[in-house]
Protein backbone atom coordinates (compact mmCIF):
# COMPACT_ATOMS: atom_id res chain seq x y z
CA UNK A 1 0.00 0.00 0.00
CA UNK A 2 1.41 3.39 -0.90
CA UNK A 3 1.94 6.13 1.61
CA UNK A 4 3.09 9.69 2.25
CA UNK A 5 6.71 10.04 3.35
CA UNK A 6 7.65 12.90 5.70
CA UNK A 7 11.35 13.70 6.05
CA UNK A 8 12.19 16.12 8.83
CA UNK A 9 14.98 16.03 11.39
CA UNK A 10 12.62 17.28 14.12
CA UNK A 11 10.73 14.21 15.19
CA UNK A 12 8.15 16.13 17.22
CA UNK A 13 7.37 18.35 14.24
CA UNK A 14 7.10 15.51 11.76
CA UNK A 15 4.95 13.41 14.10
CA UNK A 16 2.59 16.34 14.62
CA UNK A 17 2.38 16.88 10.86
CA UNK A 18 1.66 13.18 10.35
CA UNK A 19 -1.16 13.40 12.91
CA UNK A 20 -2.72 16.20 10.88
CA UNK A 21 -2.76 13.98 7.80
CA UNK A 22 -5.39 11.82 9.43
CA UNK A 23 -6.82 8.76 7.68
CA UNK A 24 -3.74 8.51 5.49
CA UNK A 25 -0.84 6.13 5.63
CA UNK A 26 2.20 8.15 6.68
CA UNK A 27 5.83 7.19 7.33
CA UNK A 28 8.10 9.59 9.19
CA UNK A 29 11.92 9.57 8.92
CA UNK A 30 14.66 11.89 10.09
CA UNK A 31 17.05 12.02 7.14
CA UNK A 32 17.97 11.05 3.57
CA UNK A 33 19.39 7.60 4.35
CA UNK A 34 16.28 6.49 6.21
CA UNK A 35 14.15 8.01 3.46
CA UNK A 36 15.91 6.01 0.73
CA UNK A 37 15.61 2.85 2.82
CA UNK A 38 11.84 3.34 3.00
CA UNK A 39 11.58 4.23 -0.70
CA UNK A 40 13.47 1.10 -1.65
CA UNK A 41 10.95 -1.01 0.28
CA UNK A 42 7.96 0.74 -1.21
CA UNK A 43 7.66 3.95 -3.21
CA UNK A 44 5.48 6.64 -1.57
CA UNK A 45 3.00 8.64 -3.62
CA UNK A 46 4.33 11.92 -2.32
CA UNK A 47 7.02 13.34 -0.07
CA UNK A 48 7.09 16.23 2.37
CA UNK A 49 10.70 17.29 2.85
CA UNK A 50 12.39 19.77 5.14
CA UNK A 51 15.45 21.00 3.26
CA UNK A 52 17.46 21.72 6.36
CA UNK A 53 18.40 18.33 7.74
CA UNK A 54 21.54 19.66 9.36
CA UNK A 55 24.59 17.67 8.40
CA UNK A 56 22.47 15.73 5.94
CA UNK A 57 21.27 17.95 3.17
CA UNK A 58 17.79 17.62 1.69
CA UNK A 59 19.21 18.59 -1.70
CA UNK A 60 21.28 15.39 -1.71
CA UNK A 61 18.08 13.41 -1.44
CA UNK A 62 16.40 15.38 -4.22
CA UNK A 63 19.34 14.67 -6.54
CA UNK A 64 19.21 11.01 -5.59
CA UNK A 65 15.51 10.83 -6.43
CA UNK A 66 16.08 12.48 -9.78
CA UNK A 67 18.72 9.95 -10.73
CA UNK A 68 16.32 6.98 -10.76
CA UNK A 69 13.54 6.51 -13.31
CA UNK A 70 11.06 5.16 -10.76
CA UNK A 71 11.50 8.07 -8.36
CA UNK A 72 12.14 10.89 -10.81
CA UNK A 73 8.47 11.88 -11.02
CA UNK A 74 7.73 11.50 -7.33
CA UNK A 75 6.08 14.74 -6.22
CA UNK A 76 7.99 16.50 -3.45
CA UNK A 77 6.57 19.29 -1.31
CA UNK A 78 9.24 21.29 0.49
CA UNK A 79 8.54 22.41 4.05
CA UNK A 80 10.72 25.23 5.29
CA UNK A 81 10.56 28.33 7.49
CA UNK A 82 12.52 30.11 4.76
CA UNK A 83 9.90 29.62 2.04
CA UNK A 84 9.69 33.33 1.31
CA UNK A 85 13.31 33.29 0.16
CA UNK A 86 12.87 30.38 -2.23
CA UNK A 87 11.61 30.50 -5.80
CA UNK A 88 9.68 27.40 -6.93
CA UNK A 89 11.11 27.80 -10.44
CA UNK A 90 14.58 27.00 -9.09
CA UNK A 91 13.30 23.77 -7.55
CA UNK A 92 11.08 22.23 -10.21
CA UNK A 93 14.08 20.49 -11.77
CA UNK A 94 14.35 18.52 -8.52
CA UNK A 95 10.79 17.29 -8.72
CA UNK A 96 9.51 19.89 -6.27
CA UNK A 97 5.81 20.52 -6.78
CA UNK A 98 5.33 23.18 -4.12
CA UNK A 99 7.06 24.98 -1.28
CA UNK A 100 5.13 25.39 1.96
CA UNK A 101 6.02 27.91 4.60
CA UNK A 102 6.31 26.22 7.99
CA UNK A 103 5.71 29.54 9.74
CA UNK A 104 2.25 29.89 8.20
CA UNK A 105 1.16 26.32 7.64
CA UNK A 106 -2.49 25.53 8.49
CA UNK A 107 -4.49 22.30 8.31
CA UNK A 108 -6.29 23.69 5.23
CA UNK A 109 -3.04 24.48 3.41
CA UNK A 110 -1.71 21.05 4.27
CA UNK A 111 -4.88 19.37 3.02
CA UNK A 112 -4.73 21.41 -0.18
CA UNK A 113 -1.16 20.28 -0.79
CA UNK A 114 -2.25 16.64 -0.88
CA UNK A 115 -3.46 17.18 -4.44
CA UNK A 116 0.15 17.08 -5.60
CA UNK A 117 0.18 13.42 -4.74
CA UNK A 118 -2.96 12.63 -6.68
CA UNK A 119 -2.47 10.71 -9.93
CA UNK B 1 30.44 40.70 15.35
CA UNK B 2 31.45 41.43 18.94
CA UNK B 3 34.90 42.46 20.07
CA UNK B 4 35.99 38.86 20.56
CA UNK B 5 35.08 38.12 16.98
CA UNK B 6 32.42 35.46 17.58
CA UNK B 7 29.68 36.10 15.10
CA UNK B 8 26.42 36.10 16.97
CA UNK B 9 24.74 37.80 14.10
CA UNK B 10 21.14 38.88 14.16
CA UNK B 11 20.41 36.54 11.25
CA UNK B 12 21.83 33.53 13.11
CA UNK B 13 19.90 34.44 16.27
CA UNK B 14 16.71 34.93 14.28
CA UNK B 15 17.03 31.56 12.58
CA UNK B 16 17.79 29.68 15.78
CA UNK B 17 14.91 31.27 17.64
CA UNK B 18 12.47 30.79 14.75
CA UNK B 19 12.90 27.02 14.64
CA UNK B 20 11.42 26.21 18.07
CA UNK B 21 8.64 28.74 17.48
CA UNK B 22 7.70 26.93 14.27
CA UNK B 23 7.51 23.71 16.27
CA UNK B 24 5.39 25.29 19.01
CA UNK B 25 3.02 26.70 16.44
CA UNK B 26 2.63 23.32 14.79
CA UNK B 27 2.00 21.64 18.13
CA UNK B 28 -0.58 24.29 19.02
CA UNK B 29 -2.37 23.66 15.71
CA UNK B 30 -2.55 19.98 16.49
CA UNK B 31 -3.61 20.63 20.08
CA UNK B 32 -6.68 22.54 18.86
CA UNK B 33 -7.97 19.38 17.22
CA UNK B 34 -6.43 16.60 19.27
CA UNK B 35 -9.09 14.49 20.96
CA UNK B 36 -7.05 11.88 22.81
CA UNK B 37 -6.12 13.00 26.36
CA UNK B 38 -2.79 11.16 26.20
CA UNK B 39 -1.81 12.94 23.01
CA UNK B 40 -2.98 16.29 24.40
CA UNK B 41 -0.79 15.78 27.47
CA UNK B 42 2.14 14.80 25.28
CA UNK B 43 1.73 17.89 23.12
CA UNK B 44 1.59 20.16 26.19
CA UNK B 45 4.78 18.61 27.51
CA UNK B 46 6.53 19.02 24.16
CA UNK B 47 5.47 22.66 23.99
CA UNK B 48 6.74 23.30 27.49
CA UNK B 49 10.10 21.60 26.83
CA UNK B 50 10.50 23.47 23.54
CA UNK B 51 9.76 26.80 25.24
CA UNK B 52 12.25 26.00 28.01
CA UNK B 53 14.91 25.21 25.43
CA UNK B 54 14.31 28.53 23.69
CA UNK B 55 14.51 30.33 27.01
CA UNK B 56 17.86 28.65 27.67
CA UNK B 57 19.16 29.88 24.35
CA UNK B 58 17.87 33.38 24.97
CA UNK B 59 19.46 33.32 28.42
CA UNK B 60 22.76 32.17 26.97
CA UNK B 61 22.69 34.98 24.44
CA UNK B 62 22.24 37.43 27.30
CA UNK B 63 25.17 35.87 29.15
CA UNK B 64 27.27 36.01 25.98
CA UNK B 65 26.48 39.72 25.65
CA UNK B 66 27.50 40.32 29.27
CA UNK B 67 30.85 38.56 28.97
CA UNK B 68 32.53 41.68 27.73
CA UNK B 69 31.46 43.54 30.86
CA UNK B 70 33.48 41.03 32.91
CA UNK B 71 30.51 40.36 35.17
CA UNK B 72 31.36 36.71 35.67
CA UNK B 73 33.81 35.84 38.41
CA UNK B 74 35.98 32.79 38.27
CA UNK B 75 36.34 30.25 41.06
CA UNK B 76 37.20 26.59 41.58
CA UNK B 77 34.27 24.47 40.37
CA UNK B 78 33.67 20.84 41.29
CA UNK B 79 33.02 19.20 37.93
CA UNK B 80 31.37 16.03 39.26
CA UNK B 81 28.54 17.91 40.92
CA UNK B 82 28.15 20.21 37.95
CA UNK B 83 27.86 17.32 35.48
CA UNK B 84 25.24 15.58 37.61
CA UNK B 85 23.32 18.83 37.96
CA UNK B 86 23.31 19.36 34.21
CA UNK B 87 22.16 15.76 33.64
CA UNK B 88 19.33 16.21 36.19
CA UNK B 89 18.21 19.43 34.56
CA UNK B 90 17.87 17.70 31.21
CA UNK B 91 16.22 14.57 32.58
CA UNK B 92 12.69 15.52 31.54
CA UNK B 93 13.75 16.45 28.03
CA UNK B 94 15.80 13.27 27.73
CA UNK B 95 12.77 11.19 28.76
CA UNK B 96 10.53 13.01 26.30
CA UNK B 97 13.09 12.31 23.56
CA UNK B 98 13.34 8.70 24.79
CA UNK B 99 17.07 8.98 25.36
CA UNK B 100 19.33 8.40 28.32
CA UNK B 101 21.96 10.70 29.76
CA UNK B 102 24.83 8.97 31.55
CA UNK B 103 27.47 10.70 33.63
CA UNK B 104 30.98 9.28 33.77
CA UNK B 105 33.32 11.14 36.06
CA UNK B 106 37.00 10.32 36.14
CA UNK B 107 38.31 10.16 39.72
CA UNK B 108 41.14 12.53 38.89
CA UNK B 109 39.06 15.36 37.47
CA UNK B 110 38.11 17.19 40.62
CA UNK B 111 38.12 20.91 40.13
CA UNK B 112 38.46 23.34 37.28
CA UNK B 113 38.69 27.11 37.23
CA UNK B 114 35.70 28.83 35.77
CA UNK B 115 32.37 30.42 36.40
CA UNK B 116 29.78 27.93 37.61
CA UNK B 117 26.89 29.62 35.82
CA UNK B 118 28.71 29.74 32.48
CA UNK B 119 30.03 26.21 32.84
CA UNK B 120 26.61 24.83 33.53
CA UNK B 121 25.14 26.80 30.60
CA UNK B 122 27.89 25.43 28.34
CA UNK B 123 27.27 21.85 29.44
CA UNK B 124 23.49 22.13 29.22
CA UNK B 125 23.87 23.67 25.76
CA UNK B 126 25.93 20.71 24.58
CA UNK B 127 23.36 18.35 26.08
CA UNK B 128 20.53 20.20 24.28
CA UNK B 129 22.42 19.68 21.05
CA UNK B 130 23.06 16.00 21.76
CA UNK B 131 19.42 15.31 22.65
CA UNK B 132 18.26 17.00 19.48
CA UNK B 133 20.46 14.93 17.20
CA UNK B 134 20.40 11.58 18.96
CA UNK B 135 18.01 8.78 18.02
CA UNK B 136 15.33 7.32 20.28
CA UNK B 137 16.71 4.81 22.78
CA UNK B 138 20.10 6.43 22.28
CA UNK B 139 22.57 7.13 25.03
CA UNK B 140 24.36 10.37 25.67
CA UNK B 141 27.44 10.47 27.83
CA UNK B 142 28.81 13.32 29.90
CA UNK B 143 32.43 12.49 30.59
CA UNK B 144 35.31 14.11 32.38
CA UNK B 145 39.03 13.45 32.32
CA UNK B 146 42.39 15.17 32.43
CA UNK B 147 43.59 15.86 28.90
CA UNK B 148 46.91 17.56 28.20
CA UNK B 149 46.97 19.13 31.64
CA UNK B 150 43.44 20.50 31.35
CA UNK B 151 40.09 19.31 32.58
CA UNK B 152 37.99 18.01 29.75
CA UNK B 153 34.20 18.07 29.96
CA UNK B 154 32.81 16.08 27.07
CA UNK B 155 29.36 15.31 25.73
CA UNK B 156 29.12 12.33 23.41
CA UNK B 157 26.03 11.51 21.38
CA UNK B 158 25.19 8.78 18.90
CA UNK B 159 23.44 10.89 16.31
CA UNK B 160 23.74 10.43 12.54
CA UNK B 161 27.05 10.06 10.75
CA UNK B 162 28.53 13.47 10.04
CA UNK B 163 29.95 13.78 6.55
CA UNK B 164 33.66 14.54 6.48
CA UNK B 165 33.27 17.76 4.51
CA UNK B 166 30.72 19.08 6.98
CA UNK B 167 32.90 18.02 9.91
CA UNK B 168 35.95 19.79 8.46
CA UNK B 169 33.94 22.98 8.00
CA UNK B 170 32.78 22.75 11.59
CA UNK B 171 36.32 22.14 12.85
CA UNK B 172 37.60 25.10 10.89
CA UNK B 173 34.93 27.35 12.29
CA UNK B 174 36.01 26.62 15.87
CA UNK B 175 38.76 28.78 17.23
CA UNK B 176 38.41 31.23 14.41
CA UNK B 177 35.27 32.85 15.74
CA UNK B 178 33.83 32.70 12.27
CA UNK B 179 30.19 32.72 11.33
CA UNK B 180 28.34 29.89 13.07
CA UNK B 181 27.15 27.21 10.73
CA UNK B 182 24.34 24.74 11.14
CA UNK B 183 26.31 21.84 12.49
CA UNK B 184 23.47 19.63 13.41
CA UNK B 185 19.79 19.52 12.82
CA UNK B 186 17.92 22.35 14.41
CA UNK B 187 20.35 24.81 15.78
CA UNK B 188 23.77 24.34 17.16
CA UNK B 189 25.20 26.80 14.76
CA UNK B 190 24.40 29.47 17.29
CA UNK B 191 24.47 27.12 20.27
CA UNK B 192 27.98 26.02 19.36
CA UNK B 193 29.18 29.58 18.88
CA UNK B 194 27.82 30.51 22.32
CA UNK B 195 29.37 27.41 23.94
CA UNK B 196 32.71 28.28 22.43
CA UNK B 197 32.40 31.87 23.59
CA UNK B 198 31.82 30.64 27.16
CA UNK B 199 34.77 28.26 27.00
CA UNK B 200 37.09 30.96 25.69
CA UNK B 201 35.89 33.42 28.35
CA UNK B 202 37.07 30.90 30.96
CA UNK B 203 40.48 30.57 29.29
CA UNK B 204 39.45 27.30 27.73
CA UNK B 205 38.54 26.01 24.30
CA UNK B 206 36.00 23.85 22.51
CA UNK B 207 37.01 20.84 20.42
CA UNK B 208 35.03 18.29 18.48
CA UNK B 209 35.46 14.82 17.10
CA UNK B 210 33.19 12.69 14.99
CA UNK B 211 32.63 8.97 15.20
CA UNK B 212 32.55 6.65 12.23
CA UNK B 213 29.59 4.76 13.65
CA UNK B 214 27.74 8.05 14.00
CA UNK B 215 27.52 10.91 16.45
CA UNK B 216 29.98 13.42 17.73
CA UNK B 217 31.79 14.38 20.89
CA UNK B 218 31.97 18.02 21.91
CA UNK B 219 34.72 18.76 24.42
CA UNK B 220 35.36 21.79 26.57
CA UNK B 221 38.98 21.98 27.79
CA UNK B 222 39.35 24.12 30.88
CA UNK B 223 42.11 25.10 33.31
CA UNK B 224 42.62 22.85 36.31
CA UNK B 225 42.28 24.47 39.71
CA UNK B 226 45.51 24.05 41.63
CA UNK B 227 44.03 25.36 44.91
CA UNK B 228 42.33 22.18 46.05
CA UNK B 229 45.04 19.98 44.62
CA UNK B 230 47.53 21.90 46.79
CA UNK B 231 45.31 21.27 49.83
CA UNK B 232 45.23 17.58 48.92
CA UNK B 233 49.03 17.39 48.90
CA UNK B 234 49.23 19.06 52.31
CA UNK B 235 47.05 16.39 53.96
Amino acid sequence: MSYILIIDSDKWYSQSLANMLENRSVVVVGGPEEAMAEIEKNIPYMIYLDLNLGTRNGLTLLNELQSWTDTKTLPVVLLTPEAKRLNIKDWRQYGVAAILDKTGLTPDILRESLRYGEP
Amino acid sequence: MNSEGVDLSLAACAYELKTPLVLMRQLALELEKAAQPARRAEICQQMRLTAEKSLRLADNLTKAARLEEALFEFEPVQVAGLCREAADEMLLLARAKKQQVNVRISRKTAVCVGNRELLKALLVGLLDNALQSGPENGKIYIMTRINQGKIELAVRDNGPIVELAQFRRLQQSLGKFSRPIAARPLMSGLGLAVAEKFAVAMNGQLAISRHHAGGMTFRALLPVSRQLSILETLR
